[in-house]
């Protein structure tokens, strides 16, 4: 019999970050990798792998490291902000020498939310016992119980950020970071009237404040080629 | 997370229990916050049973994570007294858990008559310090 030559295609995935990456994924909200905001580089990504399809909640945190202007939860420029990020990698070392959230979220004095790539879309984090590997965690910069959130406009907000969950449920790639795997599961676990968790649903904690808890209903999904 | 916990639990227990005589069971849950327990009373033939059966009713996460657990119990007039101490939470805002049980004895059979949590924070005003107001 002829040998039958069975020619199998490929297709492969290019799932490696692009070393400089900073984009926006809808109009004010920007998005910045590690190399972005200068991570030290001594200090590797912590966590252990996670499947994109095994991610199934998001927690919303803040990160009670407010700013010590008249503005505490306002960041006004990038410098400030990539000071932050490296400052969270080195904040708790029992939680290991990286940032301990997923992604870091700073409300910009120009409107914009930024989101700063913490230990990213793949691997564990250290932020809510119990969920760190099955969770995505966004964490707020500054301290939304206890400081003014005057000016923040949350409602705007948490729009944006309904836009970045989308982006990683539905289409988490960009032609300036790479081509990723969707986060198909995520939202598939949710509390009762919302579709993300708050740190306080689940842990004896203030955390993600109260003045960003009241928002958090007007949390959804969204995808960004809707926008 | 329980199997892990049952483990680790018995481990360190087997290690740190203690049995001196508490003194004023009454006092053994100030500046604790009350627990709530399920409407049927958990009760067992043994103590550790009963330690087991509580904390996984009071840990119901999704993931499975280590976490340190020592325990220590002292013996009263109706029972024991137990410390459960709960650490290495891999949390931004907790460091850990302290639950204090005070364990009866009916009939040959342990429950739990009361149950306290406290809470360690890890910042704050209060961090490192086990005390029962939520974290920050």
């Amino acid at each position: 019999l002829p040998a039958r030559l069975v020619y199998l295609s490929l297709i492969i995935v290019f799932e490696g970050h692009f070393d400089m990456a900073r984009f926006s994924i809808v109009p004010n909200l920007n998005f910045f990798s590690r190399s972005e905001w200068v991570a030290n580089t001594n200090l590797p990504r912590l966590g252990g792998r996670v499947p994109r399809q095994a991610r199934t909640h998001v927690f919303i945190h803040h990160t009670v490291t407010p700013d010590s202007d008249s503005t505490p939860n306002i960041w006004e420029t990038e410098d400030e902000i990539f000071q932050r990020m490296r400052r969270l990698q080195v904040i708790r070392p029992d939680l290991g020498l990286d940032v301990a959230y997923n992604f870091v979220a700073f409300i910009m004095a120009d409107g914009a939310l930024n989101i700063c790539e913490g230990r990213g879309e793949d691997r564990s984090g250290a932020h809510t016992k119990g969920h760190n590997t099955r969770a995505i965690a966004v964490s707020f910069a500054g301290n939304f119980e206890d400081l003014s959130v005057e000016g923040a406009e949350l409602k705007d907000k948490m729009k944006l950020l309904s836009f970045f969950l989308g982006w990683l449920k539905f289409d988490p790639s960009h032609p300036d970071y790479g081509q990723f795997r969707e986060m198909r599961n995520l939202g598939s676990l949710a509390p009762a009237g919302r579709k993300v968790f708050a740190h306080s649903d689940v842990k004896a904690t203030a955390c993600p404040g109260s003045k960003l808890l009241r928002h958090l209903d007007e949390v959804d999904y969204l995808d960004p080629n809707t926008a | 997370l329980i199997r892990t916990l049952r483990k680790s639990l018995l481990a360190s227990a087997l290690a740190s229990l203690t049995f001196p005589a508490f003194a004023g069971e009454m006092a053994a849950l100030q500046d604790f916050r009350d627990v709530d327990l399920p409407s049927i009373a958990i009760s067992g033939r043994g103590p550790f049973a009963l330690i087991d059966e509580f904390l996984s009713h009071v840990d119901t996460d999704a993931d499975a994570e280590d976490v340190d657990v020592e325990v220590e119990a002292a013996e009263t007039d109706d029972g024991f007294v137990v410390d459960i101490r709960l650490r290495g939470y891999k949390d931004d805002s907790l460091l850990g858990e302290d639950f204090r049980l005070v364990l009866d004895k009916t009939d040959g059979r342990y429950f739990i008559a009361r149950a306290g949590v406290q809470y360690v924070c890890a910042r704050g005003a209060n961090a490192g310090k086990a005390q029962p107001d939520y974290c920050p």
